[in-house]
């Protein structure tokens, strides 16, 4: 069998067995496109714009902790006209429900997954364009009814749903115990089905089109890291997804039929279901998910640093092996989440193992970057500065999980501020400094222009300072007893004494958000102020430089023929070419 | 100048992240508090030596990384063309950094264990202590109710006592609790216990917990315990709030004597009650 998949994967399929096409009208082209360049730019728009919209979220739930129940600038008596603008609990909870669901299923995933996947992976890998464009098409718009679901949630009577993005069952689950629990839940749940549905095909699509579309001579190992993290993370995906949609099918039983599969029910009888299963179905995928949105960040550190600092990636094979390894142990560490959950303690034991386990690799990686670094021509440039920040919040991200991989500490800092901050080092500090650094380094890709370097490095410096003035001291917060989820944390009376903290770092999200203005300025300046013309203004050796910029439909003018690896960079003197495109022939070496 | 500047950050940062776990007094002093909250519980100091023990491990690997990364990009930056090296990997040092970091994981996995069944035995009271005391938990949407077995040590009597957010424990007594919820999940959290269990509906979950009579003494003796739900339980959440109450043994003894008659007499009106209606 090994012997067989060997076949399939190494199997080579030339540019001619497969048609670009070209639609003729402008909707056809730009709207309903089937070009994987076309969705993976959509997926940036949805997820950008979505961006924008739990950021502001965030902001809001900021105000509230660091003021609470004060009247809310601007936009309170729009949202809260029953309190005369002052934050309800019920609204808080509901917009803390949101900001997750959002920041999770419809911006790191999609993209990541969706936009850097769908526009990347043909590029990078010589095809013209994925295995299934239709499906592909189908995996944007199921996104969009998705997108509508979530709004219908926040908008429906009783205020959206309030059960967290996590949605513990019976929470989420009986009508009478939440006030969003009416329809708003049934809404989350079916925009949630939406963004998994898209994600498994998304997922499907890469695979399968990773596995047959490479150009002749791109073997596995030749392979950029970003292809390979978002196709370790489509496998994830594939994989996890399942058995969370079989949740969510679970709930809407639940919610529809009052069929108490996930709650006790009524306890009398004896015979209702059991609400840990929703949270070993929940974790069972989402903690996968955790690595679907970092993966692929991981893959497109590793080819940013590369290109801009001029140096092949080091130690690229256990790279590659430590990706595997994180999503193969991802799959076993599912049970961290509920060590405080009451299930039994021999499991905590394995879970406990298993997730120190991931440390291993998660050092491999950093150590490699260090080491794709060490000795190089390092170029400041913004999507380096980005890929160097990603680095650093990586490493406080990765060992502040060291705390929640212990049972006894984790039962201490489960569902406290440390845990938030943790977390949010690695979606924020790493995955979006990733996507920032992404952006900046494919953007020439996109449109031919380059973004402006001198604001792209104003914004980093923001978003950089911005972001450990947010996070960093919430660990603090955490260590002193913070619960998550509180719409005033002044209750609690040693965390009361901290609130100073809480309102600096209101202060300095409205700071980090500020600052992202910048990069709109930038996005505007880069669509059409910039000047165009250059191919490789990176001077990047893999191969989808070797397309113009932007390219066009079906991608590459020649046929591509690999010979070598994505990262050969070299020390030449100056005005001689420092690298060797991974399409040029082989005797060229 | 640029390349100055991202390697005094990338430098800032490890100072202060490093700074704040080997040294977060000085933090939180600053912001005007004192480091984690007392530790009351046996076996609450095991967990706060554990958390050091991590982060002595944590420290050190983020201070290696960091002063590594600050250099690399700072000297890296400075070369030009013709300068520099090719080298894209080495056997010697994959081993050295996949060997270390699983020497370290091993080390800290094992203390945790341990640490994990000896807070476990703590947590009961340790070696020689008394019978413990059993406290029915009841979480519901926003409140905690407690049930204690009364004078007769059995519960479902005519002395049970029920309390509504107060919890009055005994020093120095182990406490065994038995949770059950009443509607969603709650969790139950006092930080000076350093302990966080969640009480799920349809089951009973046990929490054992001792308040150490020296450091509870040596703390001031604290009278009320902030007793938290930590885990989302609907809009009422932030101020689902109850109070533990230690106490010596004989006030125990003393209100649950009280307690325990009023609540026999409100019983007996409600009966007469009950019977003339």
């Amino acid at each position: 069998m090994i012997g067989a998949l060997r076949a399939a994967f190494d199997r080579e399929t030339t540019v001619e067995e497969l048609h670009p096409h070209e639609p003729r009208t402008w909707v056809g082209r730009y709207v309903f496109s089937t070009d994987h360049k076309v969705i993976g730019i959509q997926f940036f728009v949805l997820g950008l714009v979505m961006l924008l919209m739990g950021g502001l979220m965030a902001l809001l739930m900021r105000f509230q902790l660091a003021w609470p129940f004060a009247k809310v600038p601007i936009v309170g008596e729009w949202l809260f006209p029953e309190t005369g603008g002052a934050m309800t609990p019920e609204g808080y909870t509901a917009l803390l429900t949101l900001h997750g669901t959002i920041m999770t299923f419809f911006v790191v995933i999609p993209l990541l997954t969706g936009a850097f996947g769908n526009y990347l992976i043909p590029l990078m890998i010589g095809a013209p364009d994925m295995a299934f464009p239709r499906m592909n098409a189908l995996a944007f718009w199921l996104m969009i009814p998705g997108v509508g679901c979530l709004a219908m949630s926040a908008l429906s009577p009783g205020g959206g749903a309030g059960a967290g993005w996590t949605s513990y069952a019976p929470l989420s689950t009986v009508g009478e115990y939440s006030p969003g629990s009416l329809s708003g839940q049934t809404w989350w749940l079916l925009a949630l089905t939406f963004a998994g549905f898209a994600s498994i095909l998304g997922g499907l699509n890469y695979v399968v089109t990773v596995v047959k579309m490479r150009a002749p001579g791109l073997t596995a190992m030749r392979l950029p890291l970003t292809v390979w993290g978002l196709v370790i993370a489509a496998l994830l995906q594939l994989l996890a997804l399942p058995v969370l949609t079989s949740g969510t099918v679970l709930m809407f039983v639940d919610r529809g039929f009052d069929a108490a599969l996930l709650s006790p029910g009524n306890a009398a009888d004896g015979e209702g279901g059991q609400p840990l299963l929703w949270q070993h179905l929940f974790w069972f995928y989402s903690h996968p998910a955790v690595y679907v949105m970092i993966l692929p960040a991981m893959g497109i550190v590793s080819d940013v640093l590369s290109v801009h600092s001029r140096k092949p990636v080091f130690g690229y094979r256990p790279m590659v092996i430590a990706m595997a390894s994180i999503a193969g142990l991802g799959f076993i560490v599912w049970g961290h989440h509920m060590f405080t959950s009451g299930m039994d303690p021999r499991l905590e034991m394995a879970f406990l193992v298993s997730t120190m386990l991931i440390a291993v690799p998660s050092g491999v990686k950093t150590f490699n970057w260090l080491g794709t670094l060490w000795g190089a021509r390092v170029r400041l440039t913004t999507a380096n500065l980005f890929a160097i920040g990603f680095v650093a919040q990586f490493v406080v991200g990765g060992l502040s999980g060291l705390w929640m991989a212990a049972t006894p500490v984790d039962r201490y800092m489960h569902d406290t501020y440390a845990v938030v901050a943790h977390f949010h080092y690695i979606v924020f500090g790493a995955s979006l400094f990733a996507l920032f650094a992404g952006l900046y380094h494919w953007w020439p890709k996109m449109t031919g222009r380059r973004m402006h370097e001198g604001i792209g490095r104003v914004h980093f410096l923001g978003t950089f300072l911005g972001t450990n003035a947010v996070f960093l001291m919430m660990h603090q917060l955490g260590f002193r007893g913070m619960i998550r989820r509180t719409a005033d944390p002044t209750i609690q009376d040693g965390v009361a004494q901290l609130q100073g903290l809480n309102v600096f770092i209101t202060w300095s999200a409205v700071v980090l958000v500020s600052v992202q203005v910048l990069f709109v300025a930038n996005l505007v300046y880069g669509l059409f102020l910039a000047r165009r013309g250059e191919d490789n203004p990176w001077d990047a050796a893999s191969l989808e430089w070797t397309a113009p910029s932007p390219p066009p439909a079906g991608n590459f003018r020649a046929r591509i023929q690999v010979a070598r690896g994505p990262y050969d960079y070299r020390v030449r003197p100056a005005g001689e070419l420092d690298h060797v495109p991974q399409a040029a022939p082989a005797e060229q070496t | 100048m640029m390349r100055l500047v991202v390697a005094l950050l990338v430098l800032a940062l490890g100072v202060l992240v490093v700074v704040s776990m080997e040294a977060p007094e000085w933090i939180l002093a600053a912001a005007g508090s004192d480091w984690f909250p007392a530790e009351l519980g046996l076996g609450a100091e095991r967990v706060d030596g554990l958390f050091d023990h991590t982060n002595l491990f944590a420290a050190g690997l983020l201070g290696l990384t960091f002063v590594g990364l600050a250099w690399a990009v700072w000297r890296g930056a400075g070369r030009r063309a013709g300068e520099g090296s090719e080298r894209s990997g080495s056997r010697r040092l994959e081993v050295l950094w996949t060997v270390v970091p699983a020497g370290i994981v091993v080390h800290l996995t094992l203390a945790q264990i341990q640490a994990r069944d000896a807070i476990a035995a703590d947590a009961r009271g340790g070696e020689g202590a008394g019978a413990p005391l059993a406290i029915e938990v009841e979480g519901v949407q926003f409140d905690w109710r407690f049930t204690y077995a009364g004078a007769d040590g059995a519960f479902g009597t005519l002395d049970d006592v029920t309390s509504v957010v107060d919890m009055p424990v005994p020093v120095g007594r182990p406490v065994e609790l038995r949770m059950r919820s009443v509607d969603v999940i709650h969790s139950f959290f006092v930080p000076e216990l350093r302990m966080k269990r969640d009480v799920v509906p349809g089951t009973v979950t046990p929490l054992a917990f001792t308040i150490d009579a020296q450091d509870h003494a040596a703390a001031g003796s604290p009278e009320t315990l902030e007793l938290r739900c930590a885990e989302l339980c609907g809009w009422g959440h932030y101020a689902m709030v109850g109070r533990l109450l230690p106490m010596e043994q004989h006030a125990f003894d003393d209100w649950q004597a009280r307690a325990g008659a009023a609540g026999f007499e409100a019983e007996a009106m409600a009966d007469d009650v009950e019977d003339e209606g």
